[in-house]
């Protein structure tokens, strides 16, 4: 085939007299009508568009008003936006010798949360999320909850914006086994598999996380280390006699392994351990409940292990995703942390579990999930500053059943509808007075939620 | 220190002078077959020049385009658009793409299985799993032995993308390592079925096959294929990155479009691309 050079280049002028991404499209069609005519050879027309895509750059470049720095390979805006209306409600009284009453409020609320991120240099990337609340284990903003400032709907409380997410990560994306160690420190969603008993989906921890993966064909092995900063002292020296004290992490390890079984049915299994560095000695105190309150803080005598496992498989007849899954956890210094509160008379209560299942999926337009859980957690068994503060008001020693549906009105649109029921474990037990938006030492609770969802 | 420069010099010309006529492609297991007849006959001819073919699979072959571990891919499907943007951002530049013959993707019977024909919507309900006895499409009564690739497998997302309109394959679905296998396997069982690429169909039956039920039921044959009659008809493909399209890579692919290298196609088994397309 001869070479027409001049039919090429009469393209490329086309496409800067027409300039811009919508040329590139018509460019490529003009291009592959003169391969098929035999006008140009194959060759010739990968070069041509190897110019055009030169020419756009330069032109996308010039007229573009938001320049990023050349070594960002991308910048990607991301977020989410949630309504809801939540009601609560529980019987309890507010400390000893009352009688049990009734308390319960209903309120709308609303949550935002906005980011970038991206990546450098290839193995490298970066994200940042903004958002609502200034909690760290909620971004809600309650409706008309900012206080009367002078006119209704004051800012500056939960309304006000705030960090919720910094990280910077190292990924290794080539070479011998891409994936098979990521490093990542600064703010971020927790690096451990877990399905929301004893860590609140929005916790972001504060430290650093290595994730090691190694994927064969029937098994892929995974290593997480974690290492958080949970309670950091201003000065671990001080002059003279100056306040000084030492800092507490949370340190955990997660090992395991996903079993495929088939392309379709797997099985995971993610024995973990969660430790406090310096616990008696933080200034969150000694873990000492009591029906009025008391200590609900410290993370003294907390050694809890874990173990998170699911069996994910197809539903025969419906071709839907199903999942079961669980946790089982125990506190192995249960009877040290019981030993510090009034009520070591009954035993340790250092046991967790979660036992619950799921059908559908939410990844696009129509698409469902319902899914449901029960759930058991005992005074002494786990972290009461990490354990949901929605679902079971943030309370220990409660024991309930956990049930929610989600429907995809489009990709980015959902509504999810929650319900949880719960009671004490042992009514002779405190459930955390203090905690929880409800207050009062609680016998039982009930939530409903109904959220509309959006993406973008 | 002259010296030193020169011997270093001298060394670094030689090593370029070998690495430049040192060409590797990776991919499609389809192609391979292919590749390495190709590969066999042109280094015949350019005694300097050494490709090394490997399979593994289209996608296989397009990871390793992306990590710039092979000067060429094979690849029995297109690149898929977030293929192409991940290339894009490594290297800010699209892959060369370059057809290089026409297959017609065959879907292969015992030569004792009493089917000639099957249609689009007969092979979804097949591998999908909702058809399991060969009786269902007119057959003996027989439950349907399945043989498919793996995932990374060009064929596997052809045969998907435009047969089972996206829906997943039955689970039931032995998945073999290479089209060879997958022939090896519907040979030896009376009651299979598999697809792979036309220059495989050796001690099988091809069959013809129809786009609607009850439409006209083709024969996978060079003529049908050129003609656009024949359903499952492709491109098989080669990627190049832009920076190593040019010196011995480029004349290597210039000499596979060319009448020695389709000859070779014809061959091997598939079609030969018609001049003006290449």
């Amino acid at each position: 085939m001869k070479p027409n050079k001049q039919i090429v280049t009469a393209v490329i002028s086309a496409a800067l007299l027409t300039g811009g991404a919508a040329f590139g499209q018509s460019g490529d069609a003009i291009l592959d009508l003169l391969t098929k005519k035999g006008v140009i050879s194959q060759k010739e027309a990968n070069d041509a568009r190897e110019q055009l895509d030169a020419q756009n750059a330069q032109t996308f470049d010039a007229y573009n008003k938001i320049k990023v720095s050349s070594w960002v390979n991308n910048l990607q805006f991301f977020g989410d936006g949630r309504l809801r209306y939540e009601w609560r409600s529980g019987t309890g009284n507010a400390g000893t010798g009352a009688a049990y009453d009734n308390a319960s409020l209903d309120r709308f609320r609303y949550r935002l949360r906005f980011g970038v991120k991206g990546e450098f240099l290839d193995d490298f990337s970066y994200g940042l999320r903004l958002e609502t609340g200034t909690k760290g284990n909620s971004a809600n903003v309650t409706m008309g909850g900012q206080g009367f400032s002078g006119s209704p709907w004051a800012k500056g409380g939960n309304d006000a914006i705030e960090l919720g997410q910094f990280w910077a990560q190292y990924k290794v994306a080539n070479g011998w086994r891409p994936d098979w160690l990521t490093l990542i420190g600064g703010r971020f969603e927790t690096p451990f598999i877990q399905y929301g008993m004893g860590w609140k989906d929005d916790i972001n921890p504060e430290g650093f996380a290595q994730k090691f993966l190694f994927k064969t064909e029937k098994v892929d092995y995974f290593l997480t280390l974690g290492e958080f900063t949970y309670n950091n002292t201003a000065k671990q020296d001080n002059f003279g006699t100056g306040a000084s004290g030492v800092d507490t992490w949370l340190l955990g390890i997660q090992g395991g392994g996903t079993v495929k079984i088939t392309k379709d049915i797997s099985v995971r299994l993610a024995p973990s351990f969660y430790t406090y560095t310096n616990p008696d000695l933080t200034t969150l105190g000694i873990f000492a409940p009591t029906l009025a309150g008391g200590n609900i803080t410290g993370v003294n005598k907390l050694n809890v292990f874990a173990l998170p496992a699911e069996v994910a498989f197809p539903i025969p007849g419906i071709h839907l995703p199903g999942k079961v899954f669980g946790e089982f956890d125990i506190n192995t210094t249960g009877n040290e942390r019981a030993a510090k509160t009034a009520w070591s008379a009954y035993g340790a209560q250092d046991i967790a579990y979660q036992v619950g299942a799921q059908i559908g999926s939410t990844k696009k337009k129509h698409d469902w999930l319902l899914k449901a859980y029960w759930q058991h957690v005992e005074l002494n068994s786990l972290d009461p500053n990490l354990v949901n503060s929605d679902y079971f008001d943030q309370r220990m020693n409660m024991q309930g059943i956990v049930a929610s549906g989600t429907y995809m009105f489009t990709d980015f649109l959902s509504a999810t509808l929650t319900y949880a029921d719960a009671k004490a474990i042992n009514s002779a037990l405190p459930t955390l007075t203090g905690t929880g938006d409800l207050a009062g030492n609680l016998r039982s609770y009930d939530l409903i939620q109904a959220d509309l969802n959006w993406k973008f | 220190m002259k010296l030193t420069s020169l011997i270093l010099s001298a060394a670094l010309a030689a090593t370029v002078a070998v690495r430049a006529d040192d060409i590797t492609v990776k991919g499609s297991d389809t192609m391979v077959i292919l590749g390495q007849k190709w590969a066999e006959t042109y280094m015949k001819k350019h005694a300097g020049t050494t490709v090394q073919v490997t399979g593994g699979g289209s996608g296989t072959g397009i990871a390793a385009l992306l990590n710039g571990t092979t000067d060429i891919c094979d690849a029995s499907r297109s690149m898929k658009s977030k293929e192409v943007a991940t290339f894009v951002q490594q290297f800010k530049v699209r892959p060369h793409e370059y057809k290089m013959c026409l297959d017609a993707l065959s879907v292969y019977v015992h030569k004792s299985n009493p089917i000639e024909k099957l249609s689009f919507p007969q092979l979804e309900g097949i591998f999908t799993g909702k058809i399991t006895n060969w009786k269902e499409v007119g057959g003996s009564d027989a439950p349907i032995s399945l043989y498919g690739r793996e995932n990374s497998s060009g064929t596997y997302e052809f045969f998907k993308e435009h047969v089972l309109k996206g829906k997943d394959f039955a689970a039931a679905t032995k998945t073999m390592p290479g089209t060879a296998a997958v022939i090896q396997g519907v040979a030896k069982d009376e009651a299979s079925i598999g697809y792979g690429g036309v220059a495989y169909g050796e001690g099988v039956k091809a069959l013809k096959i129809s786009k609607l039920e009850g439409g006209s039921a083709i024969e996978p044959k060079e003529e049908n294929v050129l003609s656009g009659t024949y359903p499952i008809s492709r491109y098989l493909f080669n990627y190049v990155s832009p920076a190593k399209d040019n010196g011995a890579v480029a004349e290597y692919i210039a000499w596979c479009l060319s009448d020695e290298g389709q000859a070779v196609v014809k061959d091997v088994g598939y079609f030969p691309l018609p001049k003006n397309l290449r």
